[in-house]
């Protein structure tokens, strides 16, 4: 710590230096004047024996340890100074520095989220996804979390109980086989309100196969799989805080979910958030749960397949044996389902990784979006510094004549680029805090955003550092570098005209700018369309005056036929609400982006060895009249398609084009499983599902010949449909208050929260593509506004001599310009080479849209000659007989 | 100049002035008169590096150094070897004796 004590006794510690060369002058001063010289000769004959005073001083403290710390302050209070006195220059290396940093942490901490964080749990590498691929299936499938891809084959994450009990068997051995299936939406009540949660149903072993322990209380165990059981609920710590205020009581109380009753038996830690990455569930029931949806289907059905399946490697097996075991599992157990079928084993240290891809590849693009944006940031600040320090030219160099060191000088210029980093950088992980939820909402696509734990972690904190240190050498080195090469002689000899040389480096640096501002800007106009091609869409039906809400009174205990007396009774009701045209059901909400296929046969028709299957959905037979689309073939449904009567569908367009080409469609007869149904009516295309997607042949079921726990309420308003939502929610409640009624919205905002990735990222490209132009711009202005000043007494001498300001004028914006074409002729192919990968975010328009490309062009033109045209007019503006008296 | 002095050898200095304090404590004008009188004006010590090579020394604890007065009368800052400044002496005198005597060989058999 003596440097740190020195540092307070510098004082004296110049005074004695002081002290101990003036010694010494004097000492030989004496002795000059004993050898015969002259007082006046013999002090000078001393001070040029010994040299400079100051460098001798400058070079004993270095000697001193604790130096660079003194150096440190001086060049830190200077920097702050220097800083000071150049408000505009700050302000602009900061903010963009903060923004550039600010987007990179807030992208980064969702990638630390999503793509470099395991499952919470000891040991994930030795966890395992299973899966199966098959030639051909034949099964009631229920995606989960997503599917694997495998080429050429079906393949799928979930399985029937059966075949998981089996599996959990067969490679018991060599791992502990656990099963999972998630639910959406159910209605639980702790202490207070109803109200909508989400969970999962797990396998008695789930927990221990994780490697999770309980927070409180205790996990669910095997014990819980037996029929006989009382039911146990394992809550999330979120649950916990919400319900219960994290009040440790609450274990061995009573939660009702769908009207069940169920003892809670423990929390979860806060970190484990499941094992579905972006899923948070707040109840954990047993697989072996009764009462939780599949609607009308028995769990133990083995046609039904719905239990994804993970497992935890045991020391000494490998994938291989496992994939051998799980094979042969399959061949014995689920020939029935699937042809040729075989397990499919991935890594499981992220859970079911499949679902991320889509984020992966988002996530990659905004990865490549702000680093493109700190880039500039840095090379503009790094051009600003470059233009400064050539104004300072002059200053450095005569602090270089007063003694200062290269190292010293670069060191200085250092510590000025540092403060402006720690600044940005300060700022940046301020705005990474709001960023990172702007992020996560990009990413969902919902203003809810994802269920991510992004707490600013050591991680991305050290990230931010890093790359604000990044900035620091990136943005700061090169100016340092020529300050320090540069000789004071030729400055303080020459000022005035050519003194300053020209910025080289400069103009490699805006060039830079520009090609990546083109980057940016056709990338934020590629969206721009993209948008506006999805606003235009027609999806075949008229989407204005639409109201809809989902209710599922499944969950709330109904059963057949009292569910089709709620639906029958809940339409009734709405179509007396005054401003109500017409009420209707469907079972998949409008718009609301999930489907449901079915595979099918027509009886006397080969399939051709295609895969038969459509789309389904039930409906009731006020839907088509309410929604707007119409019967083109046979007839509507009526009220009398009910139980006991014929069976009936109706089928679109499509359907009819793609397995009943050439064929009269109404009267035909098709087979969905065993039953079969016959049509009666053809309706018009309409994109019922996803306004992106191509229309699917869909097939219509009437609600009462079809049963549905749960549907979509659709009604048609003569005013506006947001002035009659209250009503329409105080008559859906008043229709059995135990039925929550879910979020009401018009189909309009349905279709825009559709297209919210898209919007956002449209907002988001267009606002860093505005800012990196800017940036571009004071960039091209700075350069230029530098050589204009450097070349006033020139141009004050050619004006002189009669030049009149075109010939001024002219070499000037003749350079901007060849700037702005080298920076846009590198910059082109660049964009070719990156908009590709952003093809399947496009919609309605190619990544080489020709339009696009020239508008950014133009635009970036009309940047340049602005931001060039206030240097050029000063230019002009110079007063020869002034510019002369310069000199 | 005077062609006939040689300049120091790069980081010699620092071992003759070690050379000089170990025979008792001095300051630092009469550390550079000492050098110039034992080498018979032979060497030519830069006097502005002398200082900067002191206060090295004693930030590295080779040397000590406290105010006295001189003989002239002055407060004076005069030097003193320590005992790691006398081991480092001896370290240095070996690796001299071994470099001048290899020069010296490769400079007879040259010849």
């Amino acid at each position: 710590m003596s440097w740190l004590f020195d540092l307070f006794r510098r004082k004296s510690h110049e005074q004695r230096l002081d002290s101990e060369l003036r010694f010494h002058l004097e000492q030989q001063t004496t002795d000059n004047i004993a050898a015969g010289m002259s007082p006046e000769v013999a002090r000078r004959e001393a001070a040029i024996d010994l040299g400079g005073l100051e460098q001798i001083k400058e070079e004993c403290r270095d000697e001193r340890s604790g130096v660079w710390l003194g150096h440190l302050s001086q060049d830190l209070r200077f920097g702050l100074r220097m800083l000071r006195k150049n408000p505009t220059f700050t302000t602009i290396a900061v903010l963009s520095l903060a923004l550039g940093i600010g987007a990179a942490t807030s992208v980064f901490s969702m990638v630390d989220a999503i793509l470099l964080g395991s499952l919470p749990v000891p040991n994930p590498q030795d966890l395992r996804v299973i899966c199966w691929s098959g030639s051909d299936t034949r099964m009631m499938y229920i995606t989960l979390t997503g599917d694997p891809v495998v080429p050429g084959r079906r393949a799928g994450g979930s399985f029937s109980k059966d075949v998981f009990l089996a599996l959990r068997k067969q490679c018991a051995p060599l791992a502990d086989i656990f099963g999972y299936s998630p639910f959406f939406g159910g209605v639980a009540r702790a202490r207070g309100l109803p109200a909508r949660a989400d969970g999962l149903m797990v396998s008695g072993n789930f927990f221990s196969g994780l490697g999770v322990h309980p927070l409180v209380g205790s996990l669910l165990g095997p014990e819980d799989e037996s029929a006989g059981s009382i039911p146990r609920v394992v809550i999330s710590y979120r649950w916990w805080k919400q319900e219960f205020a994290l009040d440790p009581g609450a274990i061995g109380q009573q939660v009702t979910l769908n009207g069940n009753n169920y003892s809670i038996a423990g929390v979860l830690p806060q970190k484990f958030s499941g094992v579905c990455p972006g899923d948070v569930p707040d109840l954990y029931v047993s697989l072996s749960d009764k009462s939780l949806p599949m609607p009308g289907l028995p769990k133990d059905l083995p046609a039904l397949w719905w239990v994804a399946v993970m497992g935890r490697m045991k020391t000494g097996a490998s994938t291989a044996q496992l994939q051998a075991v799980a094979d042969v599992t399959l061949a014995t157990q689920a020939d029935k389902f699937i042809s040729k079928p075989s397990a499919y084993i991935a890594d499981g240290r992220d859970g079911p990784f499949w679902k991320l891809g889509a984020y992966r590849s988002q996530l990659q693009l905004l990865m490549a979006v702000v680093g493109m944006v700190l880039l500039v940031a840095c090379l503009n600040i790094g051009g600003l510094l470059l233009a400064r320090g050539s104004a300072r030219h002059h200053e450095l160099s005569m602090r270089k004549a007063l003694g200062a060191n290269r190292q010293r000088i670069a060191t200085q210029l250092l510590t000025e680029s540092a403060l402006i980093s720690v600044f940005g950088g300060g700022l940046g992980i301020l705005a990474a805090l709001w960023g990172r939820l702007v992020v996560s909402r990009l990413l969902a696509g919902s203003p809810e955003g994802l269920h991510y734990d992004t707490t600013l972690d050591a991680k991305v904190l050290g990230f931010a550092l890093a790359v604000t240190l990044l900035t620091v050498f990136f943005a700061g080195l090169l100016p340092a570098l020529k300050a320090a090469k540069m000789n004071p002689q030729d400055s303080l000899w020459q000022r005035g005209g050519g003194g300053t040389p020209p910025l080289r480096a400069g103009q490699f640096l805006v060039a830079a700018q520009i090609a990546l501002s083109l980057v940016l800007v056709t990338g934020a106009g590629l969206y721009f369309r993209t948008l506006v091609n999805l606003v235009s869409i027609e999806p075949g039906f008229a989407m204005d005056h639409l109201l809809s809400f989902e209710v599922n009174p499944g969950d709330s205990g109904y059963q057949n036929p009292r569910t089709i007396a709620y639906f029958n009774e809940i339409q009734r009701a709405l179509s007396t609400v005054p401003g109500v045209k017409s009420a209707a059901l469907v079972s998949n909400p409008l718009l609301g982006n999930w489907l449901q296929d079915e595979g099918f046969t027509i009886p006397d028709r080969p399939s051709g060895g295609q895969n038969q299957a459509s789309t389904i959905l039930t409906v009731s037979e006020t839907f088509f009249g309410t929604i707007g689309i119409p019967i083109i073939d046979g007839r509507d449904f009526r009220a009398g398609d009910a139980d006991g009567a014929p069976k009936v569908i109706i089928v679109n367009e499509s359907f009819v084009r793609k397995f009943l080409a050439g064929v009269i469609p109404v009267g035909r007869t098709i087979k969905f499983g065993d039953t079969v149904w016959q049509i009666v009516g053809v309706c018009r295309d309409s994109k019922c599902f996803d306004i992106r997607r191509e229309i699917d042949s869909t097939t219509y079921f009437p609600y009462r010949q079809n049963p549905i726990g749960s549907a979509s309420i659709t009604v048609r308003t003569l005013v506006s449909p947001l002035s009659v939502a209250k009503a329409v929610q105080r008559v859906a409640t008043a229709v059995d208050p135990n039925v929550p009624v879910g979020d009401i919205s018009t189909e309009e905002q349905m279709r825009d929260r559709d297209i919210t990735p898209e919007r956002m990222l449209a907002s988001c490209c267009t606002l860093l593509a505005a800012f990196v132009m800017l940036l571009s711009s004071i960039g091209l202005f700075g350069l230029m506004a530098y050589d204009v000043a450097r070349r006033t007494s020139e141009f004050g001498v050619r004006m002189a001599l009669g030049a009149t300001p075109l010939h001024i004028i002219q070499p000037i914006l003749k350079r901007a310009l060849a700037l702005a074409s080298i920076g846009l002729a590198v910059g082109l192919p660049l964009t070719l080479v990156l908009t590709r990968l952003i093809r399947s975010n496009l919609y309605g328009v190619t990544p080489f849209d020709p339009g696009t490309i020239c508008v950014a062009v133009a635009l970036l033109l009309a940047v340049v000659l602005v931001a060039a045209w206030i240097p050029v007019r000063r230019a002009t503006k110079i007063d020869p007989m002034v510019a002369l008296r310069c000199e | 100049m005077d062609a006939d002095k040689s300049d120091l050898l790069q980081g010699t200095l620092d071992m003759l002035i070690l050379k000089v304090v170990a025979m008792g404590p001095i300051h630092g004008y009469a550390i550079s008169k000492r050098i110039a009188q034992i080498s018979k004006d032979m060497l030519r010590i830069q006097q502005g590096s002398l200082y900067p090579a002191l206060h090295r020394l004693e930030n590295r604890k080779w040397l000590t150094a406290d105010w006295r007065e001189a003989d002239s009368g002055r407060e004076a800052k005069f030097y003193t070897l320590t005992a790691a400044g006398k081991k480092q002496l001896e370290v240095e005198e070996l690796d001299w004796e071994r470099l001048s005597t290899a020069i010296g060989l490769v400079m007879r058999t040259v010849q």
